[in-house]
């Protein structure tokens, strides 16, 4: 034998790193910052699983649930482990001293807002909450979120829902309106990314820049291509290279930092 | 992380400082998230494997030495960082796409891919190891018998054959290294020809004919009808593993061997999937349970 087994993890019945959905979620917030130290808020209307916990690598970890009017003075109360809970209103200032955190996840929170406001476009909505966040960034610090794609062709279907009080699913930005907003909210370094198979339980994010978004959309399609026809695959086909996956996936990533 | 992965590929010299990257990211149930980075600047890719759990220096050291022997046929590793607690594997990028059993069958008619397959076993077969390391198979059944022997999951007949298993099973098959986890996933097309990723198991058995059953049996489909099959059919000719007998012939393996040999090859494939939870594990458990003695 050339080498005997490596330093890889033994046993036969130990969870791998990322095996569980809600592992693979965490790990893609962490990619754009290293939080280690840091402040992390995550922000969220709807229950679409927390992305921090108390096992979040951050010293501060605040979980703030937006809800509509006034739900008095805010109170950060400890849940598990360093993480806090708290709830604030959306109609409201953001109840955090300026430049207090060094992440800040949206994960959904945009549709959200959008769809608690219906009186306003959800561009708009989006726009202002990024300026918002902004300002309760440090210098350096990064927003990421998800949401769905506004682009998508699934898209008509949400639109249709945003009539129906009880569930209300937005899309609050496109793939070019989100790099958009989260320009003009002051944030650079910006990478808005396609993500699947779905935001519970992602795999993949490929980013929107053509030659990136082609090459995985490619490899997905190549690996799928025994489960399509002949006239299914070469439609597909066309669609991965004239680049056009990234409007039509429905759902997006994205991340930037506040300038220095 | 991504901050970490930058600072690999600009100290590494691949990238300048200046360099906006595009990052493609794969985080799958592995140990190690997977990313495809772009320099537009240069339009050059590179494929970084990044892992917080352990080490990959020893995963770089083994694509380094397939990279030697078989060159254009795996990716070629560039460097191994830790930083920040990270180990991080830079290699090149191969834009490709996944092998199917398709394309093998169609390898009937088209020999390129069939040549480069056949070929993949001959220049295996250069690297055969010495008589130094003779013993080489009886170690690693020793290894992996006393492994299994005490697995919780293991079932009787896998006991039962632990219990029986002598080095005359394998006393006849050459040591070749092999890679290890030699399944359609983990071959790749790129302008037709043939490319093969995943080589963090490489060397860990040099039982000649595993790569090749692990490649029949993907083709065949992963269960204990094929595993039988393979095992049982004398001319595979008109198999999906039509070309196993080319292989073993280059791999210097009598067809005969080979598919005596398919329950230890069985056995060597539990053992390396130890590590790959519980899910794998069971499933192959359940194919030895049918297919051993």
């Amino acid at each position: 034998m050339e080498r005997r087994s490596c330093g890889e993890p033994a046993g036969t019945t130990a969870l791998r790193p990322y095996e569980l959905a809600s592992a693979r979620l965490r790990a893609i917030y962490q990619l754009p910052t290293m939080v280690a130290g840091a402040g992390v808020l995550e922000l969220y209307l709807r229950d679409h699983g927390r992305v921090v916990d108390g096992e979040w690598p951050a010293r501060q970890v605040v979980s703030c649930r937006l809800v509509g009017g006034d739900c008095g003075s805010p109170v950060a109360t400890p849940m598990i482990g360093r993480l806090q809970g708290c709830e604030a209103s959306y109609d409201e200032a953001l109840p955090f001293p300026a430049a207090s955190f060094d992440l800040v996840i949206l994960h959904h929170t945009l549709d959200d807002l959008a769809a608690a406001l219906p009186q306003r476009h959800p561009r708009q909505v989006a726009e202002e909450w990024l300026v918002r966040i902004a300002s309760i960034l440090r210098p350096g610090g990064v927003v990421a979120g998800c949401g769905r794609n506004r682009s998508s062709p699934r898209s008509w279907h949400w639109r249709r829902r945003e009539v129906t009080p009880h569930a209300p699913e937005v899309a609050a930005l496109s793939m070019l309106s989100c790099q958009g907003a989260l320009l003009s909210a002051g944030f650079s370094d910006i990478q808005v990314c396609n993500l699947w198979p779905h935001p519970q339980a992602p795999s993949t994010i490929a980013a929107v820049e053509v030659e990136a978004s082609r090459r995985a959309f490619r490899y997905a399609l190549e690996s799928s291509r025994d489960s399509l026809g002949v006239s299914g695959y070469l439609l597909r086909r066309a669609v991965v290279e004239l680049g056009l996956n990234r409007f039509f996936e429905p759902y997006l990533f994205y991340w930037g930092f506040r300038s220095c | 992380m991504l901050s970490l992965v930058r600072e690999a590929l600009v100290s590494s010299g691949f990238v300048t400082s200046q360099a906006r990257l595009v990052f493609n990211v794969m985080v799958s149930r592995g140990e190690a998230i997977a990313l495809d980075v772009w320099d537009p600047g240069t339009d050059a890719w590179y494929h970084v494997q990044a892992c917080f759990h352990y080490d990959l220096s020893e995963r770089f050291a083994s694509y380094r030495l397939a990279h030697d022997r078989f060159r254009e046929r795996t990716p070629r590793p560039l460097a191994h960082l830790r930083l920040d607690g990270w180990s991080l594997l830079v290699a090149t990028a191969c834009e490709h796409r996944i092998v199917r059993a398709r394309d093998l069958d169609s390898a009937r008619r088209s020999a390129h891919l069939l040549g480069q397959l056949i070929g993949f076993f001959a220049t295996a077969r250069a690297s055969s190891l010495d008589a130094a390391d003779a013993c080489s198979h009886d170690l690693f059944m020793a290894e992996a018998g006393a492994f299994l022997a005490d697995s919780r999951d293991a079932g009787s007949a896998l006991r039962r054959y632990l219990g029986q298993v002598d080095r005359t099973l394998w006393a006849d098959i050459p040591h070749i290294p092999q890679h290890g986890d030699f399944v359609l996933n983990n071959l790749g097309a790129a302008r037709g020809d043939l490319l093969v990723f995943d080589w963090e198991d490489y060397g860990a058995t040099a039982l000649a004919g595993f790569d090749i059953f692990m490649i029949s049996l993907s083709v065949a489909g992963m269960s204990a009808t094929s595993a039988r099959l393979i095992r049982d059919t004398e001319d595979p000719a008109a198999s999906p593993w039509f070309f196993a007998q080319r292989a073993c012939a280059a791999s210097a393996l009598p067809y005969a061997s080979f598919r005596r040999a398919v329950p230890l090859y069985l056995i060597v494939f539990r053992y390396l999937k130890r590590n790959y939870g519980r899910e794998i594990g069971q499933r192959i458990d359940t194919i030895l349970e049918q297919v051993l003695p």
